[in-house]
């Protein structure tokens, strides 16, 4: 596209306020129907009217939330109630979804319902379908939700409560939820094409390249250290590696019934699938009871890694109805389920947390024992989901607009769905400091420190001189026997922590200390379920991509149902991410400490991209008053990654800095050293010289692809300044013929119109486009 | 609050955990059907399940974090 191609556009696109010429032609409504949008008139006079109960309503949701940050951020005292994260957060929320998201709604997306979405006109009835709001919103959470916002703020409790807290909600509401609904509206702009297509139309031929394969780089690692999450909860484990084992047949019967008993029903074998899943969680305590049973099932951490590289690999070959679908529809009901649970439990119980506001690792520039570095920029990577979130650019696209009814509701979809997951974060971040501070270190310092015994742990915590902190041999025990376990020492990975503090909570409610140990295991099953789902799922996009990628080379790649090719990227991509959960659960620097920071870099890497692509997009569209509603968010992770990602390629103290680790092995092994730091053998200490070299190649990758993408969005954004504006890449409105109310709840003009179309004839209602 | 009212919630929240899930594609797909191609018979429902999930053996959808 040339530049004066460009510029004559660009005219056009700078008129285009809420109506240019060209659409509002297209865009008559259909005399035949009723109204197919609430006119702007109208919806601007509802929004604005202030009545007394309305104004009543929203002081006390801001009294209520200042109050609450006012315990949590200043009053601090001796123990916090654990109810005050959750008014915090749901009162942010609440202010930020009615009065932040509208003002983005009105001054940078302005969608426009008598446009039809892409589910409306290319609706097939199956994957473009027109989706009632509040179905897709369950489907959209099932979606973008799953264990990360489960991990990442238990491994950030180590500096306290109050960094991750604050960054959970704040980052939610300018950055992580911004993203989503920017992303979610503007793919339905463009027929639902997907991030990289996008970035491609948006940033050209160098930017588009850069950011695919900086999205396939960026699932590989973030698969792995999912998986490694999951090894880290099983291992020495023979209740966990029995019951997480058994939803393989449990899916698998999923799989036949629903293929060949009773197609269709769903909801009917998730449930019987649920209670056979409890079923295996209680068998499991049973089997890990007997000899033969610990025997069988308990297996070292190499072992299980490598059980699920061949299970990974297995699975995506498999056809999708024998496993993934129905461990998905599993996976789904677990979610809904659990997440009320920890909602209900966490509000019914109510626990004291005694963790300080800042720890005493808030403030060292090492950062602490669990996840190395500063606060900044590293809390801030190691919350990525629940905060600011890249992957769920890639369902944002892609996937949920082809269900998206009407665009106005990509604000509740997209804004409000984030929202939901951040809740999520605050109450594992919640569950997770309720328990023992001592526990909490004991469990979360890896092996290379606490030796993986009682003693050791005792020992290393205690001699950290934490204030309030006297961990005893006993309470390590005790946990231990409650929760089923041989021992909770260095059970790193953040899952097992958020089990027993889930456990914790949960047995004051039903059950007590005899229950502890069923909810223990019902947290570690919920959490690999989500795991293996996102494993599965994630081998097969990236190998799908990876696909598409070397078909632009061999076209024969390209062909889906040619079965070798798949097979032979299947295993390209599991060997991918395969290597490095090996080289996670071998290091012998202690693995997710040292790859976690990784998850999280590349995780926000994605989102600046997405981010970055928001940026050309709302310059193109000349609306320059507003770009720092992207600009600000973008130009955070931005910061935050690439400060992150030059302190692990840079940084001289070896805890922090892959290079630096690699080269202090490297020379105490040339200098004939028999151990270094935690590596007791020659052999760790040529493991960790090849891992940091992995690590920091990984780093330098992430950052230079990055870079590249941010520096060709800003300059397209430049160039659209100059320009007054610039390409427009929306498809070409259709009008809509259909009609559906835009948020959670049904306004009364909304109530109105969708009277009259509930009083049309059933053959009239509903007409979609032809195709 | 009676046995009817709550019986009347339980069931609307029943129907939501089945949309969400995915119950009534099929319904979904015989109304869009009927009113897009009124002269063409629909797919069988069974076949409708199938082709449902092998169409994501085609193109697979990303499960997040």
């Amino acid at each position: 596209m040339g530049n004066d191609a460009d510029r004559s556009r660009a005219k056009r696109n700078r008129a285009r306020g809420n109506g240019d010429p060209a659409e509002a032609g297209v865009l008559q409504q259909d005399p035949a129907l009723p109204p197919i949008a609430v006119p702007d008139q109208e919806r601007e006079a509802e929004e604005r009217r202030w009545t007394p109960p309305k104004i009543i309503l929203w002081v006390a949701i801001a009294i209520l939330g200042g109050l609450a940050w006012v315990m949590l951020a200043v009053v601090r005292g001796e123990t916090v109630n654990a109810i005050w994260f959750v008014f915090a957060a749901v009162c942010t929320y609440l202010i930020a979804y009615r009065f932040y998201s509208k003002f983005i709604e009105r001054v940078i997306t302005r969608p426009d319902d008598r446009r039809a979405t892409p589910a409306e006109y290319l609706a097939n009835g199956k994957d473009y379908v027109p989706t009632d709001r509040r179905v897709l919103f369950g489907h959209h959470f099932a979606a973008i939700a799953g264990a990360g916002p489960l991990v990442g703020p238990v491994l950030a409790a180590q500096m306290g409560y109050l960094p991750g807290t604050l960054w959970i909600i704040v980052g939610v509401i300018l950055a992580g939820a911004v993203q989503d609904y920017l992303v979610l509206f503007f793919s339905t702009r463009r027929g639902g094409r997907s991030l990289g297509q996008m970035a491609r139309d948006q940033l050209g031929r160098v930017g588009g390249v850069a950011a695919i394969i900086a999205t396939l780089v960026i699932m590989v690692i973030i698969v792995a250290i999912l998986a490694l999450v999951v090894v880290n909860a099983l291992g020495e484990s023979p209740w966990g590696v029995f019951s997480v084992s058994m939803t393989i047949p449990i899916a698998l019967f999923m799989g036949v019934y629903l293929r060949f008993l009773r197609p269709g029903k769903i909801t009917e074998i998730s449930i019987i699938g649920f209670i056979l899943l409890l079923a295996a969680i209680i068998g499991g305590g049973m089997v890990a009871d007997t000899a033969w049973g610990a025997a069988v099932f308990t297996l070292d951490r190499t072992t299980i890694a490598w059980g699920i590289i061949i299970y990974g690999f297995i699975a995506a070959i498999l056809p999708v109805w024998l496993l993934l679908a129905p461990r998905d529809y599993l996976s789904t009901f677990m979610k809904i389920g659990t997440i009320l649970m920890l909602a209900l439990a966490i509000i019914l119980v109510r626990p004291e947390i005694t963790v300080p506001a800042f720890s005493e690792f808030a403030g060292n520039p090492a950062g602490g024992p669990v996840v190395p570095g500063s606060l900044f920029p590293f809390l801030f990577v190691t919350i990525a989901c629940g905060a600011l979130s890249g992957f769920h650019a890639l369902i944002a696209s892609g996937t949920t607009p082809k269900l998206l009814e009407k665009e106005r509701q990509s604000r509740f979809i997209g804004y409000g769905g984030m929202l939901m997951e951040s809740f999520v974060a605050i109450m594992a971040l919640v569950a997770a400091i309720s328990i023992d501070r001592g526990l909490y270190f004991a469990m979360n310092i890896s092996a290379a420190n606490t030796l993986g015994t009682v003693e050791g742990a005792v020992a290393y915590v205690n001699s950290l001189g934490l204030t309030g902190v006297n961990l005893t041999p006993e309470l390590l025990e005790e946990t231990a026997r409650n929760v089923g376990e041989e021992s909770v020492v260095s059970r790193t990975g953040g899952a097992p922590t958020l089990a027993v503090g889930l456990a914790h909570i949960m047995q004051q409610l039903i059950g007590g200390t005899a229950l502890m140990s069923f909810w223990y295991h019902f947290a570690i099953m919920f959490e690999a379920l989500f795991i293996l789902t996102a494993v599965d799922a994630g081998t097969r996009v990236a190998r799908f991509m990876l696909q598409d990628s070397i078909g632009n080379i061999f076209p024969k790649f390209k062909d889906a149902s040619w079965t070798l090719g798949a097979w032979i990227c299947t295993a390209i991509m599991v060997a991918a991410w395969g290597a490095i959960l090996i080289m996670g659960v071998t290091d012998p620097l202690g693995g997710i400490n040292t790859l976690f920071p990784l998850f999280g870099i590349a995780n926000q890497l994605l989102a600046a991209i997405a981010l970055a692509v928001c940026l050309a997009i709302v310059a193109d569209r000349g609306q320059f008053k507003y770009l720092w509603v992207v600009a600000l968010p973008l130009a955070f992770a931005t910061a935050v990654t690439v400060t992150a990602s030059l302190y692990k390629i840079f940084s001289p103290v070896p805890a922090v800095g892959y290079w630096a680790q690699h080269n202090a092995f490297k020379e105490a092994l040339a200098a004939g050293e028999e151990t270094f730091g935690t590596a007791t053998s020659r052999e760790a200490m040529e493991a960790v010289v090849r891992n940091t070299f992995v690590q920091g190649t990984l780093s330098i990758l992430f950052v230079v692809l990055t870079v590249i993408v941010i520096a060709v969005a800003v300059y397209r954004t430049i160039r659209a300044f100059s320009n007054g504006g610039g390409i427009n890449t929306e498809d070409p409105a259709v009008a809509s013929r259909i009609f559906g109310a835009s948020g959670l709840i049904t306004t009364k003009p909304e109530k109105r119109i969708q009277k009259l179309w509930d009083a049309l004839p059933a053959d009239k209602r509903r007409e979609k486009s032809r195709h | 609050m009676n046995a009817i009212t709550i019986r009347r919630g339980l069931a609307s929240v029943g129907r939501y955990v089945q949309a969400v899930m995915g119950d009534n594609a099929y319904e979904v797909y015989l109304a869009h059907h009927r009113s897009a191609h009124p002269d063409v018979p629909p797919m069988p429902e069974k076949e409708f399940w199938r082709e449902r999930d092998d169409v994501q053996d085609r193109e697979p959808q990303g499960r997040c974090c």
